[in-house]
C-alpha cells in the first residue's frame, strides 16, 4: 500500500517540479529581456526600471484576507469580491499620466468585445498601488470606465480599491508585480499587465502588455472558472489553444501540429508523386534501368477526363485528412500502450475521470469534417451526374458479354468507343439483359446499365489515348471479359474515322425501322389520326389519360414502345400492340433517335465540325408526307 | 481481489463442471445449456471458416497471374459467391453473437442460462439445417450470382443452384432470430439482483443491440429471398424487368437487409472489444455511457443507409445526397467508440496479453476501414471506387480486420473460461501478430487496386494490376497460416493447457467470479451486484473493489 502512495507522490512531486522549471524559464525570460533592454541607463536607474517587472506566480494563493477600501470608503476584503466567479485584477495608480491609463483603456476594450458581463459571470478588481491615493480618486475613475464599458450592472462587479501601503506590498508580493517609486519624477516605474483568477483566488493566467486580445482573455476565464462559465466551443477551443506563460498568450498548439502533420503528409504524397512520374519517365527507358521496375506496382491512375483531376484532388484531401486521423488514432494507441504498459503485475491504472467536454470535442468536431466531406463529395457528384447541354449523345446497349456503342451519325462499334477530345460525350444506356456497369477508370466515370431503364454518365476526355473500359456489374460467367477500350482522339483523326463509313445516321435508321414496322400507319401526324402525332414530341409535355403529365424523354419513349398500355395519352384509346418481342435495344434506340429528328424542343447539338461532316437527321420522310396530305 | 480467494479456496481440480458433468454425444446434442450449445456454434462455424477460407485462398491463387489460368470463369465466379455466402451467413453474422454471445452472456448477467433454452439448441439445429443446404449446393456444383443475388441475373441469367442457397440462407435465417429473440428475452428478464441497465457489461449492450437489429432485419431478408424464388421458379414478375419488374427493387430489398446486417457483424466485435479494453489496461471504460449509446445509434442510423450501396445504379440524385449524409451520420459513433477506446488506455496499466494485442490490433484496422468508408459515403468519390477493390478492401477491413480479430480476441480472452485451460501465450503472440502482418499485406494493396479501377469479381484482369495482386496474395498465404496456428494450439491447450483459474485475467466480470469452467448452473447461489461494470481497483482507490459488499456476497458463491 505505502509503495503505491509513494508513486502517487513520486508522480504529484513530478507535476509539481515540472510546473516549477515553466514558472523559471518564464521568470528568467522577463528578466533577462528586461535587462537586455535596459542596459544603457545610469546604474540607479536601470536597478529602478528592472525591478518594473511581472513575476509569474502561477497556480498561487492570493491573501483574500487583505483589507482594502472601496471608492466609498468603506473598509472590505479581498475575499468580498471573489463569490464563486473568476476575477480580472489590475494593479494600476489612478494619477499615473500614461501607462496606467493606457492598461485601463485596454482592459475596457477587451471586456466590452467579451460576451461575459461584468458582475454576471466574472469581477474585475482594479488596486492603486500608491498609497497616497484615496477613494475620491478611485470614485473618479470607476465612473468613467464603467461609463465607458456602458453595460448594466458593471458599477456592482467592477471595483477601484485604495489601501495601505503593507497591504498593497503583500498583494503585489503575492502576485509577482514588481514596481518602485523614482523619487526624480515623483512616478513610479512599473509594468503593465492583468491578471485572471481563479474563483478561489488562485493566479490563473496573466496577460502582459497594452493590447489585452478578447478570445485570450475569454479563454483565461473559461479556465480560470475550471469550466464554470462558456460554452462547449470554449472547451474545443482550449485543446487546440495552450495558454503559453512565456508570452502571456494562447497559442495555436493544435493548429500547430496539425500544420506540421498537414506539411509533412504534403510531402510525402508530393515526393510520391514525383517518385511515380520518374516511375513513368523509367519505364519507357527501361533497358538502361538496374532495378526491375516492373516490381513496382502502379499507384496512381490514369487520368484523362475534365472531371478526374476534380475526382484525384478531392481524393487526395480525403488521405490527407482520412490519413492524418488514422496515423493520430495509431500513434496515440502505440504511445499510450508503450507508455503505461504493465511494468509490474499488481500496477494500478490512474482513475479514468469521464470528461464531457472531451466526448463532445470528438462528436462536434467530426460532425463539422464529416459535412464538409458531405457537402463537397455531393457536389462532385451532382457535377458527374449532369451532362452539358452541348455534349454528343453516344447510345450504348450491353449484353452478355459485350458493349455495343451507336453513334449519332450511325456508326457502330463493339467493345470500343472512338471519341473527339474536348468535346463532352453523353452516353445514354440500356442494357439487353442483366444489370451491367459501364465503368472508364480513366474518366471515374462509372454508371449501372439497368434492363428496363435509360441510365446516363458524361465525361469530356483531355488527353488523346487509349483506355480501360470495364463492366463492374457481375453480369455472369464473362463479366471480366466484358472489357474493351475507350478511344480518345484528335478531332480531325475522329472526323476522318467517321467518315469511313456506315449505314446512314443513326436516325436515317430509325425511319428506315419505323416504316417496316409500319408504325406511320398510325401514328401518321394527322391531327384526326388514331394515334398522338410524333412531331415535336421530344422533350415536350404530354398529358396522360390518368390526367398525370410526363416530359417525353428516351425513358417514356422506349416504355411508349415497349409497354404501350403503360401510359395512354388524353384523348386516345390504348389500342397498340407491344413491340416488345420484335425490338432489340439497339432498335428501340435508333427509333428513339429518329423521333427526335423529328423536332425537339431542345437544341440540336451540331456535330463535331457541322459543315463537313456527316449531317444528323434532316429525315422527317414519312410523317412529312402525310402531313403534307392531311393539309389539303 | 476476491477472485484469487475463490482460486486458493476451491482448487479447480476436484470440481464438476459443465465439461464433464456428463459425457458422451447424445449429451451434447441434447443439451439445453448454454454453454454446450456456445461449444457446438463454436465447432460448426469454425468449419464453416474454414471452407470460405479455403475458397477465398483457390481465389488468391487464381489472381496471382491476370490471365485466368487456375479455374474457369465459371468456377471462379462460383468460388467468390461460396466465400461470400459462407463467410457472411455461416460465419460473420453467428460467429461473436450465437458462440461468444450464448457462452457468456447469461455468465456475465448472472443467470444460469439464456431464457429459452430449448429454443436456443433448436437455433443450432436450424443452422445445421441450413449449413446442409449450403453443403449440398458446393457439392452439386456451387451458385455463381455473388453473395448479392442481384436481379435479373439470379432469377433469369444463371443456372446454378440460386433456390438452394437462398433455402439455406432462408431458413438460417430463423436461427437468427431465434437467438436474438433469445438474447433480448435474457436480457430484460434474467439479470441478477442489482444488476441495473448502467451496470451492464459492454458487451451486453451490444449484443442486445445486435439482436434487435437480428429480429427486425431478418424477416426482410427472408422476405426478399422468398420473393427471389418466387420469380425464379414461377416467373411472376416482380424484379425482372422482362417480366415488368423492376431490378431496383431487389437492391432496395436487399440491402434493408444486408446494411444492418454489417452493424449485426461488427457490433459484437466492437462489445468484445470494450471488454478487452478495460481488462487490459485495469481500468473503467472511458465515457461508457456513450459508447453504449453509440451502439444504439448504430443500431438505428444502420437502418437508413441501405441506399449507399446503390449510388451509381440510378437511385435519383436527390435520394443519393440523403443516404450519403445519413452514412456519415453513421460514422459518427463509430467515431465515439474509436476515440474512448483510445482514452481509455490512457494512463492505464496495460498488459499485452494475446486478447489485448488482437484488441488493439482491432481499434487499428476497425479505424482504417472506417475512414475509407467516409470515401465511399462521399457521392462523388463513390462513383470511381463502387464496385472496385477499394470496396473489397474497405469491408475485408471491417468484417475481417474488425470483426475477425475481435473474434479471436474474444476467444482468446474466455478460453480459459471455454475450456478450462489456458492457451500457450508466445504461440498466441505469434499468431496473433502474423494476423495482423498477414491481414494488413492481403487487403491494404486492394485499396490502391481499387484506386487504380480494378474492378471486383473478375477473374482475369490487366497486366499492370499484377504486381498489386501478387501482393495480396501472399498476404493471403501469410493469413491462412496465422488462422490455422490457434486452430491447433487451442485443440492443444483444452487436453494439455495449464489449468487456468476462475479469474486469470483479474477482471472484473461476473462471468469471472465463478471457476473455470463453470459448472452447469453458472453460480450456485445468485450474485448480487453493488457497484459499477469495470470498477477496477485504481492507485488513486486501491481498495475499491474488496470494501464491496456485493464482492462479499460473491465469495460466499460455491464453486462446484
Amino acid at each position: 500500500m505505502s509503495a503505491i502512495k509513494m508513486i502517487s507522490n513520486v508522480s504529484a512531486r513530478r507535476y509539481r517540479s515540472n510546473f516549477a522549471t515553466r514558472l523559471l524559464l518564464s521568470v528568467v525570460t522577463v528578466f533577462i529581456c528586461a535587462t537586455f533592454s535596459y542596459s544603457q541607463p545610469a546604474p540607479d536607474k536601470a536597478a529602478l526600471i528592472r525591478s518594473a517587472h511581472i513575476d509569474q506566480h502561477l497556480n498561487q494563493q492570493v491573501p483574500l484576507n487583505l483589507v482594502f477600501r472601496d471608492e466609498q470608503g468603506h473598509k472590505v476584503h479581498l475575499q468580498d469580491y471573489f463569490n464563486g466567479k473568476p476575477v480580472i485584477l489590475s494593479l494600476v495608480y489612478y494619477q499615473c499620466p500614461m501607462l496606467c491609463t493606457v492598461v485601463l483603456n485596454a482592459m475596457t476594450e477587451s471586456m466590452s468585445d467579451l460576451r461575459f458581463d461584468i458582475g454576471k459571470e466574472f469581477n474585475v478588481i482594479t488596486v492603486s498601488f500608491d498609497p497616497n491615493e484615496g477613494p475620491a480618486l478611485a470614485a473618479d475613475k470607476k465612473e468613467l470606465y464603467v461609463r465607458r464599458y456602458g453595460r448594466a450592472g458593471a458599477a456592482s462587479g467592477w471595483h477601484f480599491l485604495t489601501g495601505e501601503e503593507s497591504q498593497i506590498k503583500q498583494l503585489a508580493e503575492a502576485v509577482g508585480f514588481n514596481y518602485a517609486y523614482d523619487p526624480s519624477t515623483g512616478q513610479y516605474a512599473h509594468a503593465s499587465g492583468i491578471m485572471v483568477l481563479t474563483p478561489d483566488g488562485r493566479l490563473a493566467r496573466y496577460f502582459y502588455g497594452i493590447k489585452y486580445p478578447p478570445s485570450d482573455l475569454r479563454l483565461g476565464l473559461v479556465e480560470a472558472s475550471a469550466g464554470k462559465i462558456g460554452s462547449p466551443v470554449d472547451q474545443i477551443l482550449l485543446l487546440c489553444y495552450h495558454y503559453d506563460a512565456a508570452t502571456g498568450k494562447y497559442t495555436p498548439i493544435a493548429i500547430g501540429f496539425m500544420r506540421l502533420g498537414g506539411a509533412i503528409t504534403l510531402v510525402g504524397l508530393v515526393g510520391f508523386i514525383v517518385v511515380m512520374w520518374r516511375h513513368d519517365v523509367k519505364k519507357k527507358a527501361l533497358t538502361h534501368s538496374i532495378v526491375p521496375l516492373f516490381l513496382i506496382p502502379q499507384l496512381i491512375p490514369e487520368t484523362a477526363s475534365t472531371e478526374a483531376h476534380k475526382v484525384d484532388i478531392f481524393f487526395y484531401l480525403m488521405v490527407l485528412v482520412c490519413g492524418f486521423v488514422a496515423v493520430g488514432v495509431i500513434t496515440l494507441i502505440i504511445i499510450f500502450a508503450v507508455k503505461y504498459r504493465r511494468k509490474s503485475e499488481d500496477q494500478l491504472a490512474i482513475a479514468a475521470p469521464q470528461s464531457m467536454p472531451l466526448e463532445i470535442t470528438w462528436i462536434v468536431i467530426p460532425l463539422f469534417i464529416f459535412i464538409g466531406m458531405f457537402v463537397w463529395g455531393t457536389d462532385l457528384y451532382f457535377s458527374l451526374a449532369r451532362p452539358p447541354q452541348n455534349a454528343i449523345e453516344v447510345y450504348v446497349v450491353g449484353k452478355q458479354w459485350m458493349w455495343k456503342f451507336q453513334h449519332p451519325e450511325g456508326q457502330r462499334e463493339i467493345n470500343q468507343l472512338h471519341v473527339p477530345l474536348g468535346r463532352p460525350i453523353k452516353l445514354t444506356m440500356a442494357s439487353q439483359d442483366v444489370i451491367h456497369d459501364l465503368y472508364v477508370p480513366a474518366f471515374r466515370i462509372h454508371t449501372d446499365v439497368v434492363p428496363g431503364r435509360y441510365t446516363t454518365t458524361w465525361f469530356q476526355a483531355t488527353k488523346p489515348g487509349t483506355y480501360h473500359l470495364f463492366c463492374s456489374q457481375y453480369c455472369g460467367t464473362l463479366h471480366s471479359g466484358m472489357i474493351g477500350e475507350v478511344i480518345v482522339m484528335q478531332p480531325d483523326d475522329y472526323l476522318r474515322w467517321l467518315n469511313q463509313g456506315g449505314e446512314g445516321s443513326l436516325a436515317s435508321q430509325g425511319q428506315k425501322l419505323f416504316r417496316q414496322l409500319g408504325c406511320n400507319a398510325c401514328h401518321t401526324g394527322d391531327a384526326e389520326a388514331r394515334c398522338p402525332s410524333l412531331i415535336g414530341l421530344y422533350g415536350r409535355t404530354v398529358y396522360l389519360q390518368s390526367g398525370n403529365t410526363i416530359i417525353a424523354d428516351d425513358d417514356y419513349i422506349r416504355e411508349s414502345i415497349m409497354d404501350p398500355q403503360a401510359k395512354i395519352v388524353a384523348g386516345f384509346q390504348p389500342i397498340m400492340p407491344t413491340f416488345r418481342d420484335q425490338l432489340d435495344q439497339e432498335q428501340v434506340l435508333e427509333l428513339i433517335s429518329y423521333i427526335r429528328s423529328l423536332g425537339a424542343q431542345r437544341q440540336e447539338v451540331p456535330p463535331v465540325s457541322a459543315p463537313t461532316g456527316p449531317q444528323p437527321a434532316p429525315v422527317q420522310g414519312a410523317i412529312q408526307q402525310s402531313e403534307s396530305k392531311g393539309g389539303k | 481481489m476476491s477472485s484469487e480467494v475463490i482460486a486458493d479456496a476451491k482448487p479447480p481440480e476436484v470440481t464438476v463442471n459443465y465439461l464433464n458433468e456428463k459425457y458422451g454425444l447424445k449429451s451434447w446434442l441434447l443439451t439445453t445449456d448454454h454453454k454446450r450449445i456456445g461449444v457446438l456454434y463454436m465447432i460448426s462455424i469454425t468449419l464453416m471458416f474454414f471452407i470460405g477460407g479455403f475458397f477465398a485462398v483457390l481465389m488468391r491463387l487464381e489472381l496471382l497471374t491476370p490471365q485466368g489460368d487456375l479455374v474457369t470463369a465459371q468456377t471462379y465466379n462460383k468460388l467468390f459467391t461460396m466465400h461470400g455466402v459462407i463467410m457472411v451467413w455461416f460465419f460473420l453474422i453467428p460467429s461473436i453473437p450465437a458462440v461468444l454471445g450464448n457462452f457468456v452472456l447469461p455468465l456475465m448477467i448472472g443467470a444460469q442460462d439464456v431464457a429459452f433454452p430449448k429454443l436456443n439448441l433448436l437455433s443450432w439445429y436450424i443452422y445445421v439445417v441450413g449449413s446442409l443446404f449450403t453443403f449440398y449446393v458446393v457439392v452439386s456444383g456451387g451458385v455463381d450470382t455473388g453473395w448479392t443475388f442481384y436481379t435479373p441475373f439470379s432469377t433469369a441469367g444463371s443456372n446454378t443452384h440460386v433456390i438452394a442457397t437462398t433455402c439455406g440462407i432462408f431458413i438460417i435465417g430463423f436461427s437468427t432470430i431465434i437467438s436474438g429473440m433469445n438474447f433480448i428475452v435474457t436480457v430484460h428478464k434474467m439479470r441478477a439482483p442489482g444488476l441495473t441497465w448502467f451496470r451492464l457489461p459492454l458487451f451486453v449492450w451490444s449484443l442486445y443491440a445486435t439482436s434487435v437489429i437480428m429480429v427486425l432485419a431478418t424477416p426482410v431478408l427472408a422476405v426478399t429471398l422468398l420473393l427471389l424464388a418466387v420469380e425464379r421458379t414461377f416467373h411472376v414478375g416482380i424484379f425482372d424487368p422482362a417480366l415488368g419488374g423492376d431490378p431496383l427493387l431487389f437492391q432496395h430489398f436487399f440491402w434493408f437487409y444486408s446494411h444492418p446486417a454489417v452493424y449485426i457483424m461488427i457490433l459484437p466485435g466492437m462489445g468484445v472489444v470494450s471488454e478487452l479494453i478495460p481488462t487490459f489496461a485495469r481500468r473503467k471504460v472511458f465515457g461508457y455511457n456513450f459508447v453504449a449509446f453509440a451502439t444504439f445509434g448504430i443500431a438505428f442510423v444502420g437502418f437508413l443507409v441501405w441506399g449507399h450501396h446503390m449510388f451509381v445504379a440510378g437511385e435519383s440524385l436527390y435520394a443519393a445526397m440523403t443516404f450519403s449524409f445519413l452514412s456519415y451520420l453513421v460514422a459518427i459513433p463509430s467515431a465515439i467508440k474509436v476515440f474512448n477506446w483510445t482514452a481509455t488506455l490512457y494512463k492505464g496499466s496495460i498488459s499485452y496479453d494475446t486478447p489485448m494485442l488482437y484488441a488493439l490490433g482491432f481499434i487499428g484496422l476497425f479505424t482504417i476501414g472506417g475512414l475509407t468508408g467516409l470515401f465511399l459515403a462521399a457521392l462523388g468519390l463513390d462513383v470511381h471506387v463502387h464496385d472496385t477493390y477499394f470496396v473489397i478492401a474497405h469491408f475485408h477491413y471491417i468484417m475481417v480486420g474488425g470483426m475477425v480479430m475481435a473474434y479471436f480476441g474474444g476467444i482468446h480472452y474466455w478460453w480459459p473460461k471455454i475450456s478450462g485451460r489456458m492457451y500457450p501465450e508466445g504461440w498466441a503472440k505469434l499468431a496473433a501478430l502474423i494476423v495482423f502482418l498477414g491481414f494488413n499485406l492481403t487487403f491494404f494493396p486492394q485499396f490502391i487496386l481499387g484506386y487504380l479501377g480494378m474492378p471486383r469479381r473478375y477473374y482475369a484482369y490487366a497486366p499492370e494490376f499484377q504486381v498489386l495482386n501478387v501482393m495480396s496474395s501472399a498476404g493471403a498465404s501469410i493469413l491462412g497460416v496465422g488462422y490455422l496456428l490457434p486452430l491447433i494450439y487451442l485443440l492443444w491447450s483444452a487436453k494439455y493447457g495449464k489449468k487456468a483459474e476462475a479469474n486469470p485475467w483479474k477482471a472484473t466480470g461476473l462471468e469471472w467470479q465463478t471457476s473455470s469452467p463453470p459448472p452447469k448452473e453458472n453460480f450456485a447461489v445468485t450474485p448480487i451486484v453493488t457497484e459499477p461494470p469495470y470498477n477496477y481497483p485504481t492507485l488513486e482507490n486501491p481498495l475499491k473493489e474488496s470494501e464491496q459488499p456485493g464482492k462479499q456476497s460473491l465469495e460466499e458463491v460455491p464453486v462446484g
